[in-house]
């Protein structure tokens, strides 16, 4: 596995695993309160950093694991990127384009944040798809 | 996983006449990494028309000895 796909499945568990906890404790307060009074921006932000901290740590960890490979990239590595960059690109404009519509109809800010922050995840899980999947059966 | 191109090589086979070179190897000398390599040998990616040449010239052979298009 070269270290860019090693990179590639880092990022989508990470995500898989940040942006699971973060909908869970979203449904487990909304048992008792209603969507719109959540306090969700503290545990939103705290979700993004420990995304961030958990993907760096992760592919260092890898990187000093696997020294000699962990600065390969190559032709197929970049276009493979960009393929996977491209497909998920399209959910980031979905989650825009939500996101505006809500904000014109002054829809409660909790739902215009969410709809971006869904928006980015799907982006980042269907992109990464993409690429395991051009690693995987071919390009 | 099947092939998904219809260009066909003869890396493998090539790299067998030339000392038994190893994927690691050619690799090195064309500037991949050793998974793209294999991904090109078994027909999994297509590489570029520069990366194409300078297969053929490590094997110190034509272009056409190392790639085939059918017809």
């Amino acid at each position: 596995m070269s270290h860019q796909e090693k990179r590639t499945w880092i990022f989508a568990g990470v995500t898989i695993l940040t942006a699971g906890y973060y909908f869970i404790w979203l449904i487990i307060q909304a048992q008792t309160i209603p969507f719109t009074t959540i306090a969700y921006i503290p545990t939103m932000l705290w979700v993004i950093a420990a995304a961030t901290v958990l993907v760096t740590l992760a592919e260092t960890i890898v990187a000093t694991i696997t020294p000699k490979e962990s600065k390969k990239k190559d032709q197929r590595d970049q276009e493979i990127y960009q393929y996977g960059e491209y497909i998920g690109h399209s959910f980031v404009i979905i989650g825009a384009i939500g996101a505006l519509i809500l904000s014109i109809l002054k829809v409660d800010h909790f739902w215009i944040a969410n709809s971006i922050y869904i928006a980015f995840v799907l982006s980042a899980l269907v992109s990464s798809m993409a690429k395991l999947a051009a690693y995987r059966t071919g390009f | 996983m099947g092939q998904t191109t219809k260009i066909t090589n003869s890396i493998r086979a090539l790299r067998f006449s030339n000392n038994e070179m190893t994927q690691a190897d050619l690799a090195d000398r064309i500037g991949m990494t050793r998974q793209t390599v294999i991904a090109i040998e078994q027909g999994k990616y297509s590489p570029s028309l520069e990366i194409a040449f300078q297969i053929a010239r490590v094997f110190k052979v034509p272009l056409e000895e190392v790639f085939h298009y059918p017809e």
